[in-house]
């Protein structure tokens, strides 16, 4: 949240390339990393070998012997993970320009934090106690965040979207492509309606309050779209002020936040399929990596939470449909559309904008590639075999150790998460542009609410079984 | 939630003059060319440098 005025001019030394976007692009990177686990594991596998050694993960355990007994057995493994990670984030943060010696020492700090949230989610009474993970982890970074605070060394490890791009490119492999062939749609339609919706209700109320259209625009955006990347990518394209950003960005954050626990909650009370609330929090969170944190919680209350129906890879998988299929790729065409809009119609502000259809692959979130190329890669690799000898041999021995690697990269985006928050951030966003957004986030909730428990809920239903 | 490395930023500089968020195919209409600026960028357009050229200007 706080990069966002500190690295975006872009180099001086021209205008960008795809080579040159390969290297200096995150999303690019999580395609590299997230990917390149894929094509080992599937390696292995084909070989009758498989990552599970390395991508280890924290089994139940009912007392704290017993994590002691799993860490003294397997610490080679975690420390093998953690050189894992540091070597494929280092190297990224290199390219990117992060200075590595203090991205390395943050990022060993996030990885032991995390796995220690990893052991807290697999203690037999967590659920009763409500100490999921992800909601652990966002309100101990909060905490920290916003008492102790976080020295600036450390910022260089709390790459939130980084890790969730990383991690969604991972969970492409729990997606068959036929089943993102299904459901993609679907997803779309539902996705549509609330964003074209949302950003009206939002457009139309910043301007009946007198609001600059600009802002309006950025707001509407970040509410209906892709949250902060949205509200940033649409400010470059109609020419919005700094200031305007920084609202729209208080304003994403903290919604983001308050979605984050009420969304799994309102669910959890009302009895959602985990399926069912995953396409609702798709449709009505503001962020990536806030919606997972949410969809995961709740998918952890399958199977443990009484009355919660499907399984837990049903709500994170219905909200990425729903949230990247369905909202974040078509964050180019919706700046495309409003830069035009701007340019054509309202008033000049000193700086031309020659935005072509160009712009639509310009600002594509090129991860979700990934997510779709680790998708058709498990499908082929699982297309020979009978559902019982995938179950018996695909999952355990490729599916199931990158999900786990993607519960560690979600992990990591959950913690920075909280770590960058600033509550005193969300104090000087002013009245109008909180109404204008607060409009949007209800209509939005009640809308998202509507049509995943109502007009698409026998489809969200079914894919949680 | 966001990052300063995430494609769909594209190219957007910040206009120092305008205080603006600018996309990497913008111009500054109060564009005017500095040798400094000249060596850095050589498109006339490019935006890579907009963000540049507008603050200098």
């Amino acid at each position: 949240m706080t990069e966002i005025a500190e690295r975006s001019a872009p180099s001086a030394a021209g205008g960008s390339s795809f080579w040159s976007d390969v290297i200096r692009k995150e999303d690019w990177w999580a395609i590299w990393i997230g990917l390149g686990l894929v094509v080992v594991a599937a390696t292995l596998f084909a070989n009758g070998q498989s990552l599970k050694w390395i991508a280890i993960a924290p089994q139940k355990w009912s007392q704290l012997s017993q994590v002691g007994a799993q860490l003294r057995a397997h610490w080679l493994q975690y420390s093998s993970l953690l050189v894992l990670w540091s070597v494929l984030f280092g190297i990224a943060a290199a390219a990117l320009g992060i200075r590595v010696s203090r991205f390395l020492i943050s990022f060993a700090l996030i990885y032991v934090v995390a796995l220690a949230l990893y052991f807290l989610g697999l203690w037999d009474q967590a659920s009763r106690y409500n100490l999921e993970p992800p909601l652990v982890a966002l309100a101990l970074g909060l905490l920290i965040a916003n008492t102790l605070g976080v020295p600036k060394w450390a910022d260089a490890g709390l790459r939130v979207e980084f890790y969730v791009k990383t991690g969604i490119v991972l969970l492409g492999t729990s997606l068959p492509l036929t089943l993102v062939a299904w459901a993609g749609p679907v997803a779309i339609v539902q996705a549509a309606i609330v964003s074209l919706v949302t950003f009206g209700v939002i457009y139309l109320t910043a301007v009946r309050l007198g609001l600059d259209r600009r802002l309006a625009a950025v707001l509407g955006t970040g509410g209906a779209v892709c949250g902060v990347s949205g509200s940033i990518a649409v400010a470059g394209a109609v020419g919005a002020k700094r200031e305007h950003v920084s609202v729209a960005i208080s304003l994403v954050v903290a919604w983001a936040i308050v979605m984050i626990y009420a969304l799994p909650l309102a669910s959890r009370a009302l009895g959602l399929s985990t399926g069912v609330a995953g396409a609702w929090i798709g449709t009505s969170e503001f962020a990536d990596a806030a919606g997972l944190a949410a969809a995961q919680t709740y998918g952890g209350y399958a199977g443990n939470v009484p009355g919660i129906h499907g399984t837990a890879e049903a709500a994170v998988s219905a909200f990425t449909l729903m949230k990247v299929i369905g909202r974040d790729i078509w964050i180019g065409v919706w700046a495309l559309v409003l830069s035009l809009v701007a340019t054509a119609r309202w008033e000049s502000t000193g700086v031309r904008n020659r935005t072509g259809v160009a712009e639509i692959w310009r600002r594509f979130p090129k991860f979700v590639l990934g997510f779709l190329l680790a998708s058709a890669l498990v499908t082929w690799v699982a297309q020979g075999h009978s559902y019982a000898d995938y179950k018996q041999t695909v999952v355990p021995g490729l599916v199931a150790p990158l999900q786990a690697l993607r519960t560690w990269a979600f992990t990591f985006a959950f913690l920075s998460i909280g770590l960058t928050t600033r509550f005193r951030e969300f104090f000087s966003v002013g009245a109008r542009p909180f109404y204008a957004f607060t409009a949007g986030v209800a209509v939005n909730v009640v809308l998202g609410f509507f049509l995943s428990t109502h007009v698409f809920a026998d489809f969200w239903t079914r894919l949680g079984q | 939630m966001s990052s300063a490395w995430a494609s769909v930023r594209a190219d957007d500089g910040l206009c120092g003059r305008h205080d603006r968020y600018v996309s990497a195919s913008s111009d500054c209409e109060d564009y005017q060319p500095t040798r400094e600026v000249t060596g850095m960028a050589t498109a006339g357009s490019s935006a890579a440098g907009a963000a540049s050229r507008c603050s200098r200007a």
